[in-house]
């Protein structure tokens, strides 16, 4: 462990930020004040007792312009420049004054043919990662991608994608990546994909070829490319010997394990949520990096956006250890440990036994145990599985349960009538078998593995824990090869790195998990002479080199045999889909048997007074192999909206009972494996339990030529791969024990939060808590929408003849008037609008240091608000952006008038006229706008004067998007509603000859990738226009309405599809709570009072009044 | 008492009464006249790699504009043409200047881009600042003539930049965009001239839509 980040617990200035100075003299008060005007809290710290720091207006380092002195963290540059660029920009605006600089045009010498310069092309292509194939389409200006979005006919995607597809991109103009083959430490440069190799590397394969691959290991990942299928049969043909292992945690290996019991080799199932009205998750997060997760996310959306009181609406039950955006979104959840997941499947199973029959008799399975509150929504979701009808619902099991829990899971749904309708089965004939991580250790401790070859994995870094292969990997008498877009862990321990091309760069293919192929197209010739895993695939399989586009047109060739012809191999590439090829074939399901077996003979759950150690992926970075992208890294997690790091999440209570705060270190440990990492309290985490993310911790060495020590993540978070066993990867039993030492979490959210006055200077939260709630966000039970379909009006503080205007609100005579809707019953906070902003708007990173200081540049913030008691709460999600108000309070304190209104409703920002006096980010009620502290974009210019470009600036420029303008320093900036896109619509529009753009025809860059179509995008002029018709909705509501200051974007209330029969998890609507259900409902085991959480919940005094 | 300051300092408050409101005009002024693009930007006229004369072309071999420039009705620029353009009839031409000496060494760098692939670095003329975002199509679409902000590009054996295109330039024609409007089929005659022809804009039948330029900020800033 580095503990460079650690400050000792001490009086360093530098720990007692705003976020978590957390004090531990504060108890957080128990039961929270019932007179409170807001129950929605956004940080424990801001919730009751509140400590001093949550309410200060700027942190104690947001004064500081210096740089820090310390250049240790290269996370800490961003922005933070240092005087050589300053010259550079005095220099070049001295001679700028006479003229502008001299510029070149470099015209083709021939244009291929359909580009046009200027006009943006979109290729098909796909993003895998695991077991997640998603259709893409990458968006190439003049010959450079740029921006990636979902394909609509593919059917992984469904023009989605998932947070990290959309920022891979940055991935392919990485400087951190490696450029050249590196050989006994040595650089090797490539002089192209098919140019000459390192001779050891040749020299090696020879060697191997004359012993079959006697000794030799492949590590690979999670291989979904029929043609690299393919080659790996040759591979094995030519190298009978070789042995290949999976090393993904992204792999669905649990799930797997489970399919191939019931359903024989190579049998492999999905969810679907379609027609779904039931669903059950035990812990799949179904939002998250789950197996498909883009497409479960559009299957629930469409039973959840609802227009009507009386439509269709699918209803969500949970249970999760961590709190998970999933969670957030479920209509129930409850908070159960990992290891009692298959308990709960255990007391459901009996729950439906005497009803659901299916190829498991339900009955015979061992009794299980859970705690009351779960058994009591067990006993109701039972009822309701069984109301919804057969194979109207679905049981979904998350990826870290065991296969015993996938195969229980499977059982109820058979039993449930699903098969077929939401648990579709297929077999996938050329799965490759692949041996686990677990038996390349055995072999390389035997002896029997001499020589292993990891392309695109990293088991020196994720084989860690009891595995101990970095141990292994770097003994003496193995030969480690590498190759992989970085020089990482395995890379700095190989005695041969190659560098590889991104997906972006090579020719691939890939088979999604319902059987649909795509095609990957590169984008770009690679940008460091590097291969790809196919050319590696053949090279290994035939000691050719054969380039990427005749190795997988070839092989085309073959699968589709006489159906091949050049028409349709272009309309494949054009597609996205392949059409020439089989569909998958069905499973005979014969090993039911297995699971009653399988589920006598479980794991003894992990006994009730130890901690439960929950590993999972990260919502940022994955398992680490997206550790060195910046856009992930600064995107904040989606639940604990920490940036930059991960940390060991543990209940308040936990906290409480271990003495610990926000930042204070822990030992945790597994087995005798241990690792210290900071604390962070989540509300909704079980107690005793603690969950940390994978991914973290990395060390990836700079490439070659590049004279930096440190790579941009390094120091990031803390390495959880310690932890992990082969026998429990995801969760088990573990000590925790103070460490002693804080260390700095940053997040973003919890500031930036107005104290009222109120003349007394010893201000109480109780004083806060008077204030009438605003409306924020705003949700209700189903049935108090039925009862009140306009609720959201009666939330308006002010009554409508006081809201009056200032001055005269602009006119507004364009043809378009351009609007958003966010559905908050469809946003999951997923965050991939924020990063999909990012990359289409060129916003910079700012590094955690500034973060920090409160000073991140997302245009999109997705606000996490909890609400109800602290240890069990429920959450909403809100994106949020500038809202294109109509009468705009930043508008009117502009002094050089640089945000101004356009006749269409845009409110402009002009950053040319920008001079920075930051007014109209105080006069904003939504807080969206951002500052430009420092010039964020240095980076993008040489440091030199000499265009060497070491430090690939002209790397980072390839990603910018040509279209929107690079900000410089102090200037204020925000969300445009996209604007280039709106421009180039209209442009097209009057080259067409017309003035009407048609609905649909503009996607802001949000509206376009989000999974489940929340926010919609268009004019609000025309009455048929699909934002329109979602702003006619009931549910829709202005935040902050008692502003008057008519917000072009709305949101549609969430809407909770509780059940009746169990307690409530927000409070009823204030004013017509008591009427609403007490006398019609009739179901005696209301729980009102029963349930702790609930009776917190008091509605709030005098609030509907108005 | 020694006079501490010497007589002639009686003037300089004088002096430095009217010198300072001159200093002040003069360095307005000097700003206004100096350092506006009118004075910086009109007449650019850089050396460009390959003597390429419009003249020769449009004038005297009457070239349409959009035989080489041909990606300007579809996109925001209106490309230099690829050396595979020239190449189109320089294939031809090259055979009947052969031993002609001077003239045929000024295709010297075309024929080398054109064999070795290395694009012939032009320098560019109309440049605008990389915050303002024009696009050709859209003035072509409604029927703003070539000649309007490039010149007569015609005459020029070598270009040079004849409008200031600054930002009060580019409003003038956005709040009055009338006088430079032309039937859509003239776009790229040089010889047309606006106001020897009584041309109304909103009479022609040829148009679908009224040109309606937009003068807010992001119309052209993004």
């Amino acid at each position: 462990m580095k503990k460079l980040q650690v400050i000792r617990s001490g009086k360093s200035e530098h720990t007692h930020t705003h976020e978590h100075a957390h004090s531990h003299a504060h108890e957080h008060p128990t039961t929270p004040s019932t007179t409170r005007g807001s129950s929605y809290w956004r940080s424990l710290e801001t919730k009751g007792g509140v400590d001093d720091a949550a309410w200060r207006e700027f942190p104690e380092d947001a004064d500081k312009l210096e740089i820090p002195a310390d250049g240790v963290s290269r996370r800490r540059f961003f922005g933070l420049m240092g005087s050589g660029a300053a010259l550079a920009g005095i220099a070049s605006s001295t001679t700028g004054c006479i003229r502008k600089p001299k510029e070149n045009i470099l015209p083709f010498t021939e244009r291929p043919e359909d580009m046009i310069p200027g006009q943006a092309l979109h290729y098909s292509s796909a993003f895998q990662i695991g077991d997640t194939v998603e259709g893409i389409l990458v968006e190439s200006q003049d010959g450079r991608p740029m921006k990636i979005e979902g394909n609509p006919k593919h059917p992984g995607s469904q023009g989605g994608t998932n947070v990290l597809a959309q920022a891979s991109v940055l991935d392919l103009y990485d400087p951190d990546r490696s450029r050249t083959a590196v050989v006994a430490g040595a650089a090797v440069p490539l002089s192209g994909p098919l140019g000459p190799l390192p001779p050891e590397l040749e020299a090696g394969l020879s060697g191997f070829s004359s012993s079959g691959g006697q000794g030799l290991a492949l590590v690979l990942p999670l291989i979904l490319s029929p043609t690299e299928r393919s080659l790996l049969a040759d591979i094995k043909r030519r190298l009978p010997n070789v042995r290949v292992f999976l090393d993904d945690a992204f792999a669905p290996l649990n799930s797997v394990t489970a399919a191939e019991k019931i359903g024989g080799p190579g049998a492999r199932y999905r969810y679907s949520m379609l027609g779904a009205k039931v669903v059950f998750s035990a812990d799949c997060n179904f939002f998250g990096f789950e197996p498909d997760a883009t497409r479960l996310s559009r299957e629930w959306s469409r039973a959840r956006r609802i227009v009507k009181p009386e439509d269709e609406m699918s209803r969500v039950y949970y249970a999760e250890p961590t709190f998970t955006t999933a969670g957030a979104m479920a209509d129930h959840r409850v908070r159960l440990r990992s290891a009692d997941m298959g308990e709960a499947l255990l007391v459901l199973a009996h729950e439906l036994a005497g009803t659901a029959r299916g190829p498991v008799d339900l009955a015979s399975l061992p009794q299980g145990t859970v705690d009351e509150t779960a058994k009591q929504m067990l006993a109701v979701l039972a009822k309701d599985l069984i109301a919804a009808g057969p194979g109207q619902s679905v049981i979904l099991v998350g990826e870290r349960q065991p296969a015993w829990v996938h195969e229980l899971g499977l059982a109820i749904n058979a039993a449930l009538g699903n098969v077929d309708r939401t648990v579709r089965w297929v077999v996938d004939p050329t799965a490759p078998a692949m041996e686990p991580l677990s038996a390349l250790a055995e072999g390389l401790r035997a002896g029997a593995i001499t020589s292993v070859f990891a392309i695109g994995t990293n088991p020196a870094y994720d084989g860690g824990g009891d595995l101990g292969l970095a141990e292994l990997l770097a003994a003496s008498g193995v030969t480690l090869w590498h190759a992989g877009l970085y020089r990482d862990e395995t890379g700095a321990a190989a005695a041969l790195h190659l560098p590889l091309s991104h997906d972006l760069e090579a020719w691939g293919d890939v088979q999604g998990p319902d059987g649909t192929v795509t095609v990957r197209q590169p984008l770009i010739e690679p940008l460091h002479g590097s291969v790809s895993r196919t050319e590696l695939f053949a090279w290994l399989a035939s000691g050719q080199w054969i380039d990427g586009y005749s190795l997988i047109k070839g092989q085309w060739m073959q699968f589709a045999g006489a159906a091949f012809t050049d028409a349709a191999w272009r309309k494949w590439l054009h597609d996205g889909v392949v059409t020439e090829r089989p569909g998958l074939t069905a499973p005979t399901l014969a090993g039911w048997a297995q699971v009653a077996a399988d589920v006598s003979s479980r794991p003894a759950p992990i006994p009730a007074d130890a901690w439960e150690v929950n590993l999972v992926l990260d919502a940022k970075v994955g398992d680490g192999r997206f550790a060195n992208n910046v856009w992930l890294q600064e995107a904040p997690e989606p639940m604990t909206k920490i940036v930059w790091d991960n940390a060991a999440l543990i209940s308040n209570k936990s906290a409480k009972a271990l003495g610990v705060g926000i930042g204070d270190l822990v030992t945790v440990s597994v087995d005798g494996r241990q690792i210290t990492i900071p604390v962070f309290i989540a509300p909704g985490q079980v107690d005793q339990t603690i969950t940390i993310s994978l991914g973290y911790g990395r060390r990836i060495l700079p490439h070659h030529e590049n004279g930096k020590a440190a790579v941009t993540t390094d120091g990031a978070g803390f390495n959880a791969y310690p932890l992990r066993s082969a026998a429990n990867p995801w969760f088990a039993a573990g000590q925790v024990s103070v460490a002693g030492g804080r260390y700095r979490i940053v997040t973003t959210q919890d500031y930036g939060l107005m104290k009222p006055t109120t003349g007394n200077e010893t201000i109480d939260a109780t004083a806060y808590g008077t204030f009438p709630e605003r409306p924020i966000v705003l949700e209700a039970t189903r049935e108090d929408y039925s009862h009140d379909p306009d609720f959201v009006d009666k939330a308006n503080l002010m009554p409508q003849e006081r809201l009056q205007h200032l001055w005269d609100p602009p006119k507004l005579e364009g043809l378009h008037q351009w609007g958003m809707s966010i559905d908050l019953n469809l946003c999951n906070g997923c965050n991939v609008c924020v990063v999909a902003c990012q990359a289409e708007n060129n916003i910079p990173v700012v590094g955690k240091e500034q973060v920090g200081n409160n000073r991140e540049m997302h245009w999109v913030r997705i606000d996490r608000y909890f609400r109800g008691d602290e240890d069990n709460p429920t959450a909403v999600l809100q994106p949020m952006a500038c809202q294109h108000c109509e009468s705009a309070p930043c508008e009117t304190v502009c002094p050089v008038a640089a945000t101004v209104h356009s006749p269409e409703g845009l409110n402009e920002m002009t950053y040319n006229r920008c001079i920075g006096t930051r007014y109209c980010s105080n006069n904003c009620p939504y807080k969206v706008r951002r500052f430009n502290f420092f010039n964020y974009n240095t980076n993008l210019r040489p440091s030199t004067f000499w265009n060497e470009d070491t430090d690939g600036a002209w790397l980072r420029q390839m990603q910018k998007n040509q279209n929107v303008t690079i900000r410089f320093r102090g200037v204020m900036e925000k969300c445009t509603y996209c604007v280039q896109r709106i421009n180039q619509a209209k442009i097209a529009a009057h080259v067409r000859g017309t003035d009407v753009i048609e609905d649909g025809e503009i996607k802001s860059a949000c509206s376009q990738v989000c999974p489940t179509g929340a926010v919609v995008f268009g004019n609000i002029a025309d009455p048929k226009s699909r934002v329109s018709i979602a702003k006619r909705s009931s549910r829709d509501y202005s935040v902050l309405s008692d502003l008057n200051v008519h917000p072009r974007t709305t949101y549609l209330a969430r809407i909770r599809n509780v059940h009746p029969d169990l307690p409530r998890p927000i409070p009823d609507l204030p004013g017509h709570a008591a009427p609403a259900h007490a006398p019609e409902a009739g179901h005696g085991a209301h729980g009102e009072g029963e349930h702790g959480a609930h009776a917190e919940n008091q509605p709030h005094p005098e609030h509907g009044g108005h | 008492m020694p006079a501490i300051f010497p007589r002639w300092t009686n003037n300089v408050t004088i002096l430095l009464g009217l010198g300072a409101p001159m200093f002040g005009a003069s360095l307005i002024f000097s700003i206004w006249y100096w350092f506006s693009p009118l004075y910086t930007d009109v007449g650019y006229r850089p050396v460009q790699p390959v003597a390429y004369s419009h003249k020769l072309h449009v004038d005297e071999l009457g070239l349409d504009c959009r035989y080489c420039h041909n990606t300007v009705e579809r996109s925001a620029h209106a490309a230099i043409p690829p050396t595979a353009t020239c190449m189109n009839c320089h294939a031809l031409v090259k055979s009947t200047l052969e031993g002609q000496g001077a003239k045929a060494a000024r295709l010297e760098k075309v024929r080398e881009s054109f064999e070795t692939g290395k694009a012939i670095e032009w320098v560019r003329v109309h440049q605008l600042p990389d915050f303002a975002y024009f696009d050709h199509s859209a003035h072509v679409a409604a029927g703003v003539g070539c000649a309007s902000c490039h010149g007569r590009v015609d005459q020029m054996v070598v270009v040079e930049m004849e409008q200031p295109l600054s930002m009060s330039w580019c409003l003038d024609c956005h709040r009055d965009p009338k006088p430079n409007l032309r039937p859509l089929d003239q776009v790229t005659n040089m010889n047309w001239d606006p106001a020897a022809q009584s041309y109304d804009p909103d009479r022609d039948p040829q148009r679908t839509r009224k040109v309606d330029p937009p003068v807010h900020c992001s119309g052209c800033h993004r």
